[in-house]
């Protein structure tokens, strides 16, 4: 771990096994966690590919056959879990730092619009903030970091509502910390991921790629997400949607994902001051 | 003409017919009596705002730093509790994976054990049964020197 920071990289695999891209994402951005969603291989095989490339000497944390995993070279027992969904599509960790404070991991894979509308999208949400709640009541504090496919756009009612992440645009906003709505207090996350989308910004425009009929077709999407709650948004030092693994490309000629060559999603990658 | 009056109702018609919330309790506590307390069982309910409450039951670790795993949700209308769905991601229930609708408490306790008798359940189960043991055991005492031979 670089003094004083925690590097981590997301990425939804698409069910492929990519683990050369990973190795090199993980090294390229000396990362301290890799977090995959949609991993097909088994964790001891993403373990060894990770460790033979010397990105650091990773270990997987948690249960096996879930459906978000969790690799780290910090030291064994400073990931604990704390809380995972049957098919461990919400898995919540305490992560300590020590000296540094710690912080709250939760990783997500949430479900599609192929399985889920979107007010089920959000009243699944409402029970994911229930769990992330007691944890953060249980260790006393909200250092809390929300990384994963929500299979949500920022601006989707499970990622914006009141109820659901609350998950707001500008620090300004979430610096209240929360709002009441309804005589209920909602914690704000601060949403980083809204100033990625179009192309007047540096890097692609969204993480996910998809075309249809529909008259209201987004094309890109920013379905992967990091959200953190005030108390962590300052720390955050650096945020990227990735273009390359630091040596071959993700995307397309046309600046795509490469469903080809990779994932039909983009990595993310974070630094977060400790 | 003969006037006997005949049963047309089905044998699930019961007086004692207990809702999903109270079938998950007793599943709770009797997870805590099997595992003489290494393991909880807690059930929590919620409203979704559409007429539906959905009830989840969570094994918690109290020696795993309270870990909690969900290990199924039921979810039913505010007032007619029955039919009731009940989702466990995974696990094939009846005709579907993940999910089904038990229209009695004798369906939903069937899909319940299912639910159990799976092994992703099995495997959270024991790991966690195993993780418990792991952290509370107390190793025997070394054995005493023997006394050198007079």
């Amino acid at each position: 771990m670089s003094l004083g920071m925690a590097s981590f990289v997301f990425w939804n695999l698409s069910g492929k096994p990519l683990h050369d891209h990973i190795a090199r994402l993980a090294k390229t951005h000396e990362a301290d966690f890799v977090l995959l969603a949609e991993c097909a291989s088994d964790p001891t095989q993403i373990e060894d590919t990770l460790n033979r490339a010397n990105a650091g000497e990773f270990h997987f944390t948690g249960i096996r056959g879930m459906k978000t995993l969790v690799f780290t070279r910090l030291k064994k027992g400073s990931v604990v879990d704390k809380f995972d969904d049957q098919m461990g599509r919400v898995t919540i960790r305490e992560v300590r730092f020590d000296p540094a404070p710690g912080i709250i991991l939760v990783v997500v894979h949430l479900l599609d619009r192929r399985n889920l509308d979107a007010i089920g999208q959000a009243i699944h949400v409402t029970s994911l903030v229930r769990d992330l709640c007691r944890v953060e009541d249980e260790l006393g504090h909200r250092r809390t970091i929300l990384v994963g496919d929500l299979n949500m756009n920022p601006f989707d009612v499970g990622v914006f509502g009141a109820e659901t992440l609350n998950a707001v645009s500008t620090r300004d906003i979430a610096q209240r910390h929360k709002r009441t709505f309804q005589g209920a207090d909602c914690r704000f996350f601060y949403n980083p991921m809204w100033c990625f989308f179009g192309d007047r910004t540096s890097g692609p425009p969204g993480t996910f790629f998809h075309r249809s009929p529909n008259s209201t077709e987004h094309y890109w999407n920013i379905l992967d997400q990091v959200l953190l709650r005030p108390t962590l948004m300052d720390n955050l030092v650096d945020l990227k949607i990735l273009e390359t693994d630091g040596t071959l490309p993700l995307v397309d000629t046309n600046g795509r994902p490469s469903v080809a060559e990779a994932s039909d999603h983009l990595p993310l990658f974070f630094r977060l001051k400790l | 003409m003969a006037t006997t009056k005949r049963n047309l109702w089905p044998e699930s018609v019961k007086i004692d017919t207990l809702t999903p919330v109270v079938i998950l309790r007793g599943q709770a506590s009797e997870l805590e009596r099997l595992t003489k307390g290494v393991l909880r069982g807690e059930v929590t309910s919620q409203a979704t705002g559409d007429g539906f409450l959905i009830h989840q039951l969570d094994v918690i670790a109290p020696a795993v730093g309270f870990y909690r795993h969900r290990i199924v949700e039921v979810k039913h209308p505010d007032a007619f509790v029955y039919p009731a769905q009940i989702i466990a991601p995974g696990i094939l229930l009846g005709l579907t994976f993940g999910h089904g609708e038990a229209e009695s408490q004798e369906a939903l306790e069937k899909f319940i054990g299912i639910v159990f008798t799976s092994k992703q359940t099995i495997s959270v189960i024991q790991s966690l049964i195993a993780r418990s043991n792991e952290l509370t055991f107390a190793p025997p005492p070394p054995p005493e020197p023997l006394e050198s031979a007079k």
